[in-house]
C-alpha cells in the first residue's frame, strides 16, 4: 500500500461502497480517479448483508439460479462463504488499481444492514461514492435501497454513478438554485472543472426569471472572483423531466446538485438521479 | 654456341601492340565514351541472348557460360537493362485479406503504379469509414434507438420481475438477490420484513407448509422467468445486429461504391471491395476507437455487456483490424519503366521465393498475410532474373524450387519448414502467383556441361546457351573496338587517362595472359584490376597520366605479390637442393621444363629428366606411371616414344632393349606431354650413348613420326629456365627448345629479349626431333638411306647400332638358350 497523502485537500478520505455489482465496479474505478486526483486515502467497504444471512437460517431458503434449471437449498456456510469470496474479489480489483495508481487504500468487511453500515463508515470520510444499481433483479434500472438511504440520511457529499466517469475536459454541470450550499456547490464545481481542464457549465434554477437573474448575478459574483470562464443556462420552474432533459444533453459528465433543499429534496432527488445517466455529486 | 638457323630473333619474342593507326595519344581524346562502353568480341553470346530474350516459348531460359572474369554479368545486365526499357512495365502484385480463407491470402494483380494507389485508398476508406462510423454512433438518433432496443430487455426483465414481485408480495414473500441468483424472503404482514428464524420457528406446522408452498409456487414462476432471459437476450442481440447492419450499410455503402467506381476495370478488386463491405458490416465495431484505458477486469465486464451491441474495440484490437484491410503490395511498378531485370546475388530460398514473416507475440508466433514478402522472383515477374549458377546450386532447395517454378509457372509462398513439415505451426497459404520470368543463369562451362548430363530437366528449362569467349582476334577493328571499351572503362571508374603506350601495354599483358600474342584477351575482370592498379601507381607518383611504366609497375607488383612459391623453388634450385645442370654434357640427361599453376598465377620450373637403357623385349618404362605419380597423358607420351623407336630404327629387328624414364626429384606427380620430347632426347641419347648439352631445356610433345607439337604456358616455361640461368651465371651457351608452332604464342618478358639480343641467351624452334637432337648433341642427325640405315656417325646412326646390336645380343641368347634347352632334353631329361 502507498503512503498517506498528508497534504491539504478539500476531499482527504474517500469511501466507496463495493458490492461487486457492475455499476459498484464502476464507482471504485471512479473512486480510484478522484483519490489520484486528490491525493486522498481511499477506504473501500464491503457489507456482508444480515438480511441475506438471516434468510439462509430460514429452513424454506432456496437459491434460484438464472443459469441452472432448478432451485437448491442454500445453508448460512454456504452465504458466509458467497459473501467472503465477493469480499476477496473486490479487495483484490481495490489493491490492483489502487496500487497501479499509487493510491493509498485500505479495504473493510462488515457484516450489517448496508445503508446503516455505509451511513456509518461515510461520517467521517469527505466522500463517499457508490454505484447507483447495486446486487438487484435482473431489469432494475431504479436507485438501489442503499442510494435512497444515502440521500435521505448523509450529511456529506455524496457521488452516485452508475457508470465510470471521464473527468478530463468533460463538461461539469453545477445545478444552482441560490440556497445555502450553493456556493459550496460552485466552489466543488470550480475545483472539478480546473482539476480536469474540464468547462463549467451553472444551471440557475427559479421560479421566475426574475429570481434567475438574480441567481445568476450571484453566482457570477462568486465565480469573479475564482477567475473562471463558465457557461449559464437558465431554467425555470422545471420539471423533473425538463431538467433531466437538459442536464443530458450538456453533458455526460458529473452533475453537482445540492442534496436536499428547495427542488432537491427526498423522493424527487431520487427520481431525478434515476432520470439520467450521469453520476450525480451531491452535497448539503 | 654456333648460330643455328632455327633460333628466334628478337624480334619475334614478343609482338608487340600496334595502336599508331588509332591516332590517339591519352585516352581522354575518345569521346561519347558512355554510349560506347559496351562489349565487344562475343558475338555468339549477343546472338544467343538475342535469341533468348526475343522467343516467348516455354523453357527457353538462358545459361550464359564463360570463363570467370570474363564479363558476362556486365554484358548480361547491360543487355537485358537496354532491352527492358522497351518492354511492357508488369503489372503490381498484392496480397489482401481472404475473408472466406483467413490461412489463403487473396493475390490481387493490378496495373502498374494501382497497387500502391488501391493501398492508399483502402487506408483512407478505413479511416473514412471508422470517421462515418463514429458520427452515425455519436448521432443522437442512434443513441436513442440502440437504448430503445436495450430498454425493450430490460422492459421485459423488469416487467417479468415486477410481476414476479408483486405475486411474491401478496403471498407474503419478497424476492431478494443473493450472490449466486435470487431468493424469496418471507415478510411479517405487518412491517413487510423479513421473517427471522426464531419467528418462524413459532409459526405453526400448517403456516410453515403455507409458506414453504408459496414459495415454492414462487420458485416455479421465477424459473419460468429465468428460463425465457436467453431467449429475450438473442432477440435484442438479433434486434441490435440488425439495427447496427442497417446503421453500417448506410454509413459504409457510398463509400465503398466510390471506390468499385475508380476500380471499375479491376474486376478481381471490385470482387475483394464487395468482400471488404460485407465483412466490416459484421465487424465494424473492431474499428471503432475504444476504451483501452480500462483495467481489464473492466473490460472484461463491459465485453460481458456488449453481447451483440455497437461496443467500441480496444487500441490493440483495433490496430489488428485496421491490418485485416491493408492491401499489402508486394510489388509496386509505380516507379518503374519497362520490364524489370533483378539480379540477386544471394538466392537463398527465401530470398528467391518470398516468406512469410512470423511475430512473436507472448511467446507464440503469428503472421498474416501483410507479413509476405515478396521474393526476387516477385520483383522480376514479367521481366528478367540474373543468377549465379553456383549460388543457385548451392544453396539449399532452391534449385528445385527454382524449376518447380519454371515448370509450373506458378509461384508459391512455402516456407522450407512447412514443405517438410519440419513444423507444425499454423501458417499461410498464399495464393499462388502466375508467373512469367525469363531467368539468366550464369556459370562456368563446366556447370553447364554437368547439369545438362546429370539434370534431365536442366534441358527442358534452359534451352538457350550464350556461350562467352575469353579471347579475340588482334585484328585492326577488334583492336580499335577493344582501346575504346578501355577507354570508356577509363572514363566510367574515373581512373586517370591512359597513354596510347599505356594502353597497348594492357592489352600485350592480356595476350600474354592468354598465352597467345595473336589474341586479345576478353577477361575483363583482369583488365579492370590492371586498369585500376595502374591508376593507383600513376597517382602513387604524382603522375597526371598513367604511362607503359606505371602499367609495367602494376604488372611486376601482381607478379612480385604472387610468386613467393616460385622464389622458393629457384632458391632450391641455385643451392643444388633440386638439382639442374646449366652448364656441360651428360648421357641420357635433359632439362625438361613444366608449369606449375597456383590460381590466376602461373610459373616454368626445369625438371631433370633421365633414362637408363639394357637389354629387354622392347618396352620403354614411365617410372612415374609405375608408381602411380604420372597421369594418362603423361603416360601416352612415354608410350608414343615406344611407337616412334619402333617405326624408326627397329623395322627389320625386334625392339630388343627395356628402358626407363623418370623425372628426377619429383614428388608431386606428372601430367602432360609437354615433356615427350625432353624424355626421347634423353632416351636417344642414352641408347646412343651420346652427352646432352645441359644449357639447354626443352619443351614440346613429340608425335610417333619424330614431330614437336605445340604445348601451353611456353612463355612461363622459357621465364623459368631463364630465371635460373641468371641465378647461376649465364653463359652465353645456354637457351631453350620449343616447338616451332608456339612462336606465335612468344610474349616474353623484357629481360629475357635483352638476353637474346645480346647473345646471352638463346631460343631454338624446332620442328622436328632430328633437329633438336643436332642442337643438343652438336652432331648431324643423319638421313636414311634406300635401305632405311642412316650414316654411322649421325647421331641417328649411333642408335640405330646400338639398337641392332641389342636385336643381335637378344637373338644370340635366344638362340643359345634355345640349344642348352635342347641338350637338356636330348640328355635324358
Amino acid at each position: 500500500m502507498s503512503e498517506k497523502y498528508t497534504g491539504h485537500s478539500p476531499i482527504r478520505r474517500i469511501l466507496v461502497a463495493l458490492d461487486a455489482s457492475t455499476s459498484s465496479l464502476n464507482a471504485l474505478q471512479t473512486a480510484v480517479d478522484l483519490a489520484t486526483r486528490f491525493e486522498a486515502e481511499l477506504l473501500g467497504l464491503f457489507v456482508e448483508d444480515i438480511n441475506l444471512l438471516r434468510l439462509a437460517q430460514l429452513p424454506f431458503a432456496r437459491e434460484i439460479s438464472f443459469f441452472l434449471s432448478r432451485s437448491r437449498r442454500i445453508a448460512p456456510q454456504e452465504m458466509e462463504l458467497q459473501l467472503r469470496t465477493q469480499a476477496a474479489r473486490i479487495r483484490k480489483v481495490l489493491a490492483q488499481t489502487s496500487e497501479r495508481l499509487n493510491v493509498s487504500w485500505e479495504f473493510r468487511t462488515v457484516r450489517g444492514d448496508v445503508g446503516s453500515e455505509v451511513l456509518s463508515a461515510g461520517a467521517d470520510t469527505d466522500l463517499v461514492v457508490m454505484g447507483k444499481i447495486g446486487r438487484s433483479l435482473p431489469g432494475m434500472q431504479r436507485s438501489g435501497s442503499t442510494v435512497r438511504t444515502l440521500l435521505l440520511q448523509r450529511t456529506g457529499m455524496t457521488m452516485i454513478l452508475k457508470t465510470r466517469v471521464q473527468f478530463i475536459r468533460t463538461p461539469v454541470v453545477a445545478v444552482y438554485d441560490d440556497t445555502v450550499s450553493a456556493g459550496k456547490i460552485l466552489d466543488t464545481a470550480v475545483y472539478l472543472a480546473q482539476l480536469h481542464d474540464a468547462p463549467l457549465i451553472v444551471f440557475i434554477v427559479a421560479e421566475t426569471v426574475e429570481e434567475a437573474e438574480a441567481y445568476k448575478h450571484h453566482a457570477s459574483e462568486h465565480l469573479r472572483h475564482l477567475g473562471i470562464q463558465v457557461g449559464f443556462r437558465q431554467i425555470i420552474k422545471p420539471t423533473l423531466s425538463e431538467l433531466a432533459d437538459r442536464i443530458r444533453r450538456d453533458t455526460m459528465g458529473p452533475v453537482i446538485i445540492p442534496c436536499l433543499e428547495g427542488w432537491f429534496e427526498g423522493e424527487k432527488l431520487c427520481s431525478l438521479i434515476d432520470e439520467i445517466a450521469n453520476p450525480v455529486l451531491l452535497i448539503r | 654456341m654456333p648460330e643455328s638457323g632455327l633460333e628466334l630473333k628478337p624480334g619475334q619474342l614478343y609482338q608487340k601492340c600496334q595502336l599508331d593507326e588509332l591516332e590517339f595519344d591519352t585516352t581522354d581524346d575518345f569521346e561519347n565514351l558512355a554510349e560506347s562502353a559496351h562489349f565487344i568480341g562475343q558475338p555468339r553470346a549477343e546472338q544467343a541472348l538475342d535469341f533468348g530474350i526475343g522467343i516467348e516459348r516455354e523453357g527457353y531460359n538462358i545459361f550464359a557460360l564463360g570463363d570467370q572474369g570474363a564479363g558476362k554479368h556486365t554484358f548480361i545486365r547491360d543487355l537485358l537493362h537496354r532491352r527492358a526499357k522497351k518492354e511492357k512495365t508488369p503489372k503490381d502484385i498484392c496480397y489482401v485479406t481472404n475473408f472466406e480463407k483467413q490461412h489463403a491470402p487473396r493475390l490481387l494483380i493490378l496495373k502498374a503504379g494501382k497497387g500502391k494507389a488501391l493501398a492508399e485508398d483502402m487506408k483512407r476508406l478505413i479511416e473514412d469509414i471508422r470517421n462515418a462510423m463514429q458520427g452515425a454512433l455519436e448521432n443522437e438518433e442512434y443513441q436513442n434507438r440502440a437504448q430503445s432496443i436495450m430498454e425493450e430487455m430490460h422492459e421485459k426483465q423488469k416487467q417479468a420481475f415486477e410481476e414476479l414481485r408483486q405475486k411474491a408480495r401478496k403471498r407474503g414473500l419478497e424476492p431478494v438477490p443473493t450472490p449466486g441468483g435470487m431468493a424469496f424472503a418471507a415478510t411479517k404482514d405487518e412491517t413487510k420484513e423479513p421473517l427471522s428464524s426464531e419467528e418462524y420457528e413459532k409459526l405453526s406446522d400448517e403456516e410453515k407448509k403455507g409458506i414453504e408452498d408459496k414459495i415454492e409456487e414462487m420458485q416455479k414462476e421465477a424459473h419460468r422467468i429465468a428460463q425465457n432471459m436467453p431467449k429475450w437476450q438473442r432477440e435484442i442481440r438479433v434486434k441490435q445486429k440488425a439495427f447496427n447492419h442497417e446503421v453500417t450499410e448506410f454509413a459504409i455503402d457510398p463509400l465503398i461504391n466510390e471506390l468499385k467506381e475508380k476500380y471499375a476495370d479491376h474486376e478481381a478488386v471490385c470482387d475483394y471491395l464487395q468482400d471488404v463491405r460485407n465483412d466490416l458490416i459484421e465487424n465494424v465495431r473492431t474499428l471503432l476507437p475504444g476504451l483501452q484505458q480500462q483495467a481489464p477486469q473492466q473490460q472484461a465486464q463491459h465485453a460481458s455487456h456488449s453481447q451483440g451491441g455497437m461496443e467500441p474495440a480496444s487500441s490493440g484490437a483495433m490496430e489488428q483490424a485496421e491490418r485485416r484491410y491493408h492491401v499489402n503490395v508486394l510489388v509496386d511498378h509505380s516507379k518503374s519503366e519497362g520490364a524489370p531485370v533483378v539480379y540477386e546475388m544471394n538466392p537463398t530460398y527465401q530470398n528467391l521465393f518470398g516468406r512469410v514473416e512470423h511475430l512473436a507475440q507472448m511467446g507464440a508466433l503469428i503472421t498474416d498475410f501483410t507479413m509476405i514478402r515478396a521474393g526476387a522472383m516477385h520483383r522480376a515477374n514479367g521481366g528478367y532474373l540474373i543468377l549465379d549458377a553456383i549460388r543457385v546450386l548451392t544453396e539449399p532447395f532452391v534449385w528445385d524450387g527454382l524449376k518447380r517454378s519454371l515448370r509450373s509457372g506458378k509461384l508459391k509462398i512455402e516456407s522450407i519448414g512447412q514443405m517438410y513439415s519440419l513444423i507444425s505451426t499454423v501458417s499461410l497459404e498464399p495464393e499462388a502467383l502466375p508467373v512469367k520470368v525469363k531467368v539468366v543463369l550464369i556459370g562456368i562451362p563446366h556447370f553447364y556441361y554437368l547439369l545438362r548430363y546429370y539434370d534431365p530437366d536442366f534441358g527442358q528449362l534452359f534451352k538457350v546457351q550464350a556461350d562467352f569467349a575469353l579471347q579475340m582476334d588482334k585484328s585492326r577493328e577488334n583492336l580499335s573496338e577493344f582501346v575504346r571499351l578501355i577507354a570508356g572503362a577509363i572514363h566510367k571508374e574515373n581512373l586517370l587517362p591512359f597513354k596510347q603506350e599505356a594502353v597497348a601495354r594492357v592489352i600485350e599483358r592480356g595476350s600474354r595472359l592468354l598465352g597467345d600474342s595473336k589474341k586479345i584477351s576478353l577477361h575483363m575482370e583482369e583488365v579492370s584490376n590492371l586498369l585500376n592498379e595502374a591508376d593507383y601507381w600513376a597517382r602513387k607518383n604524382g603522375a597526371s597520366i598513367v604511362e607503359a611504366g606505371h602499367v609495367q609497375k602494376a604488372i611486376d607488383s601482381w607478379i612480385h605479390r604472387s610468386d613467393r612459391l616460385r622464389e622458393l623453388m629457384q632458391e632450391q634450385i641455385e643451392r643444388d637442393i633440386v638439382m639442374i645442370d646449366t652448364e656441360g654434357s651428360h648421357v641420357g640427361q635433359v632439362n625438361g621444363l613444366s608449369v606449375i599453376s597456383l590460381g590466376d598465377f602461373a610459373f616454368g620450373r626445369p625438371s631433370r629428366i633421365t633414362a637408363r637403357i639394357r637389354l629387354g623385349k622392347g618396352e620403354v618404362v614411365d617410372i612415374e606411371r609405375e608408381v602411380a605419380m604420372g597421369g594418362p597423358i603423361h603416360s601416352k607420351g612415354v608410350l608414343i616414344l615406344s611407337g616412334f623407336l619402333g617405326g624408326r630404327y627397329s623395322l627389320e629387328n625386334p625392339l630388343s632393349l627395356s628402358a626407363s624414364l623418370v623425372f628426377e626429384q619429383s614428388y608431386g606427380g606428372v601430367e602432360g606431354d609437354s615433356a615427350s620430347s625432353a624424355e626421347l632426347y634423353a632416351l636417344l641419347s642414352a641408347i646412343a650413348d651420346v652427352p646432352v648439352r645441359q644449357s639447354l631445356a626443352i619443351t614440346g610433345s613429340v608425335n610417333q613420326h619424330g614431330r614437336i607439337q605445340p604445348i601451353g604456358g611456353v612463355n612461363e616455361k622459357i621465364e623459368g629456365f631463364f630465371d635460373i640461368c641468371v641465378a647461376k651465371g649465364l653463359t652465353g651457351e645456354q637457351g631453350v627448345l620449343i616447338p616451332e608452332s608456339n612462336i606465335q604464342h612468344l610474349m616474353l618478358r623484357q629481360d629475357v629479349i635483352d638476353a637474346v639480343e645480346a647473345g646471352k641467351f638463346h631460343i631454338h624452334a624446332v620442328k622436328t626431333i632430328d633437329q633438336g637432337l643436332e642442337i643438343l648433341t652438336g652432331m648431324t642427325a643423319g638421313e636414311p638411306d634406300d635401305t632405311g640405315a642412316y650414316p654411322e656417325e649421325s647421331i641417328n646412326g649411333k642408335v640405330q647400332q646400338r639398337l641392332k646390336e641389342f636385336a643381335d645380343r637378344r637373338k644370340r641368347f635366344a638362340r643359345e638358350a634355345s640349344e642348352s634347352k635342347k641338350d637338356d632334353f636330348e640328355s635324358g631329361h
